[in-house]
């Protein structure tokens, strides 16, 4: 079987978990055939995804891409039908000559590019080619994963019906957790609709982790991209409040994005510099070494599917406070696997983080429950076969 | 006669609107406004109709003719130039260059004082004082002195005046080592003529649902989520209430995911950028003013909305303290609390006779903000600051 992937930038730090998923398909006897839409800065070995192909550019100069683009319909000439298919594409949508040329020049390297598969992993790049996952009657296979469905529909009208088009035309969409799930099932109802979990990277999965005993300051550590989704805000006046009841703690938020000169400021303008550190981003191996020296992991996002960076906590045996919005109750389905709150809710995230500050024997219990829950849940093994079995299903159904 | 220069960034400001209404009032004194502005959103026309502003990225030709010929006149006077901006440059020849072709219209006038609007333009251009041998005076109105108070130290240090719109404000600058010797607080001020309130018909709210309003760019430092929360807790409370913003920005999302996620998109309306005749009249007929800013240097719409007679509900960050007068034209919640908020919103929906007379209140307290006053103030400033300092 033979699968295209289709990355928007590669490589990315923050898409590691990706590389590892393609690569446990690569090994379960998966061709690969992988494409990127731009560039990205390397960062690490990821030798087994080296045979990346680029997508021609969209930002070249109009003749360039013309020259491109007549270069492509050559290629495409040997196969007929794959013309018809792409004249059909460009005669049905695009208003104007200019939409209808950079809808061709975006949609011919795919057609060149059919195999068994495609398999988009964000929603919002399915959105981008949503006519083209329409048209070609490719087997097509999504994510969606977050914000593609519970933040950007809300945000325009045409992003709105071209992930509802698309939600209908592709032959499956992966869903990182049941609430995702329904979300989409709201957007459109008969779309084939699969949940499959996130795994666990293996950076996560030493036999041996359990986190060090607390010392006399308790660490609580936070990883995510710094943006409004991830609620922190919310989170320090939690942590002002904890401190005012006298827990003494030290929070260190990993990550970077937009939202680092807000966070800078409410630390600042609630005096909790001495206790609040933000330390900027880092890889996946040193975050792992942070977890293990941590005491509780703190996760106050307002939105989520369902959060790597809690399940690899987890996967440590950190016990963690998070907020009950998207599929954090599928990784935290009851009090014995840690703590949810409500969103926003920076009195109970204070109350959740004082009940496992004060309590070592809790934090114990509830980080190894939350160890061996996330270990046998989030394997990769269970996610390749599910994605396996998904293929199969799919191919199956013939063109 | 006394001249001022007044360097701003933009003329007329579109953050504070006001700025064009006092200028005029300026003029109206005895002395001798000149702005000097990098950027203007008005039309030639315009401009030329004002007579009194300089473009200096985009010069008039007459003045620029006159600089070429008071610079032929003397010498003197752009060999100075050149030498204070090789200092201030530190001989980067191509900033030197572009600078004094930027001041040149400006070389055949004098001035007596140069008055930077905003510490950030007084950044830029701080060797307009030295060019002209007058006393400098900045303005610090907040956000870039709040989040970056380190960057201003040199302002607080060699401005030969400061004025700030706020205490806040002057503690922050106290904090950065300023020794609080040369400063005057005067406050912003708001258009009485163009924010007052209608004549409201007491007997027509009968019924109806409570009108919260807020009008403020879609940006982080406003605190959103706090409103929208706050907003949310009263209707779970069983309280009939509508929630109207106006503005745009960046952060539009996240206003439309929190209204989706707390269910209150039906009570809840985003009406995008307004105009100001359209936000004035929006006061006019809303209920109770909110703001849950997690930083502000003053707040202009919190002033506007008390003018037109709306009692205002907001966060007790930065000038907003100062803003209003806590418990008599409105009431002050706790910073990025939304429960709080909610209870302090509540307490006023609870009590309409307290309501009525808060917007009483308000509107006289806005009167001691009026342009008139604030423009007295400013010329009394100027004055003080008339005589050369030596040195």
């Amino acid at each position: 079987m033979k699968v295209t992937v289709l990355f928007d930038t590669f490589p990315a730090l923050s898409e590691t978990f990706l590389y590892n998923t393609v690569h446990a398909w690569q090994q379960a006897g998966v061709e690969l055939n992988l494409l990127s839409r731009k560039r990205g800065v390397s960062i690490q070995n990821i030798s087994f995804l080296s045979d990346v192909k680029y997508l021609p550019s969209e930002s070249l100069a109009v003749p360039f891409k013309i020259l491109i683009l007549f270069w492509l319909i050559l290629r495409l000439l040997p196969a007929p039908p794959k013309i018809s298919l792409a004249w059909r594409c460009v005669r049905k949508y695009g208003n104007g000559i200019r939409e209808k040329f950079q809808l061709a020049y975006r949609i011919v390297p795919l057609i060149l590019n059919q195999t068994d598969i495609m398999y988009i992993p964000f929603g919002g790049m399915a959105v981008k080619y949503s006519e083209y996952i329409r048209e070609t009657n490719t087997r097509v296979i999504f994510s969606l994963r977050g914000s593609d469905i519970c933040v950007e529909p809300l945000r325009s009208e045409t992003y709105h019906d071209r992930m509802k088009q698309a939600l209908v035309f592709a032959r499956a969409v992966h869903c990182v957790c049941h609430a995702i799930e329904s979300k989409a099932r709201s957007l459109c109802a008969s779309a084939n609709l699969h949940v499959i979990h996130t795994a666990l990277g293996r950076e996560f999965l030493h036999p041996k982790d359990f986190p060090s005993d607390a010392g006399e300051v308790l660490e609580i550590v936070s990883v995510g991209r710094l943006d409004w989704k991830r609620g922190l805000e919310h989170g320090i006046v939690a942590a002002k409040d904890l401190s005012l009841r006298g827990v003494k703690f030290r929070w260190q938020i990993i990550g970077d994005g937009n939202y680092r000169l807000p966070l800078q400021w409410a630390i600042r303008d609630m005096e909790m510099e001495d206790r609040i550190v933000l330390s900027g981003p880092l890889s996946q191996k040193d975050v792992a070494q942070v977890l293990r020296r941590a005491d509780i992991f703190f996760h106050p996002s307002v939105s989520d599917g369902i959060s790597n960076a809690v399940l690899e906590a987890m996967s440590l045996g950190l016990p963690v406070v998070a907020c009950d919005v998207g599929g954090m109750r599928e990784a935290i389905p009851s009090d014995d696997y840690g703590i949810l709150v409500p969103a926003r809710h920076w009195k109970k995230m204070a109350d959740g983080l004082e009940l496992l500050a004060k309590d070592q024997t809790l934090r114990k219990k509830v980080g190894g429950a939350a160890r061996t829950f996330a270990r046998e849940k989030f394997s990769t093994e269970s996610q390749t076969e599910k994605f396996m079995s998904l293929f199969d299903q799919v191919v199956g159904q013939g063109f | 006669m006394m001249r001022v220069g007044l360097v701003v960034h933009r003329f007329p400001s579109p953050e504070h609107p006001y700025i064009l209404e006092w200028v005029t009032k300026i003029w109206q004194s005895d002395i001798e406004l000149i702005v000097i502005a990098e950027e203007s959103v008005m039309n030639d026309r315009e401009i030329k109709n004002l007579r009194r502003i300089n473009l200096i990225s985009k010069p008039e030709l007459r003045l620029l003719l006159a600089g070429f010929l008071s610079a032929l006149w003397h010498p003197l006077k752009l060999l100075s130039m050149l030498n204070v901006l090789r200092i201030s440059e530190s001989g980067k020849w191509q900033t030197i260059l572009r600078k004094a072709f930027e001041y040149l219209p400006l070389l055949s006038e004098d001035f007596d004082l140069i008055h930077f609007n905003a510490p950030q333009i007084a950044e830029r251009r701080f060797e307009l004082k030295n060019i002209f041998q007058a006393p400098g005076l900045v303005s610090f109105r907040g956000q870039d002195f709040t989040f970056y108070p380190d960057r201003f130290d040199r302002l607080l240090r060699d401005s030969s005046h400061l004025h700030f719109i706020s205490q806040f404000l002057i503690e922050q600058a106290l904090c950065r080592g300023y020794d609080g010797s040369k400063h005057e607080l005067i406050p912003p001020m708001v258009d009485t003529k163009f924010y007052f309130p209608s004549q409201k018909n007491a007997d027509t709210r009968k019924g109806a649902p409570w009108v919260i309003f807020s009008a403020a760019r879609l940006e982080w430092v406003k605190g959103w989520e706090f409103a929208l929360q706050a907003v949310a807790l009263l209707i779970e409370r069983g309280w009939d209430v509508r929630y109207e913003i106006a503005g745009d920005g960046d952060l539009k999302d996240l206003l439309l995911f929190t209204i989706d996620q707390l269910g209150i998109a039906d009570r809840v309306r985003l009406l995008g950028w307004q105009s100001s005749e359209q936000v004035r009249d929006r006061m006019r007929t809303a209920d109770i003013y909110l703001l849950t800013s997690v930083e502000e240097g003053f707040n202009n719409s919190v002033l506007q909305a008390q003018a037109c007679g709306l009692p205002v509900i907001c966060s007790n960050e930065g000038g907003l303290p100062e803003n209003i007068a806590d418990g008599v034209t409105g009431l002050l919640a706790q910073s990025r609390d939304a429960w709080d908020t909610a209870d302090k919103i509540e307490s006023l929906l609870r009590h309409p006779g307290l309501l009525i007379e808060m917007q009483k209140n308000a509107l006289q307290h806005a009167q001691r903000f009026s342009i008139e006053q604030g423009a007295a103030r400013f010329v009394k400033l100027y004055h003080s600051l008339e005589d050369p300092i030596a040195n």
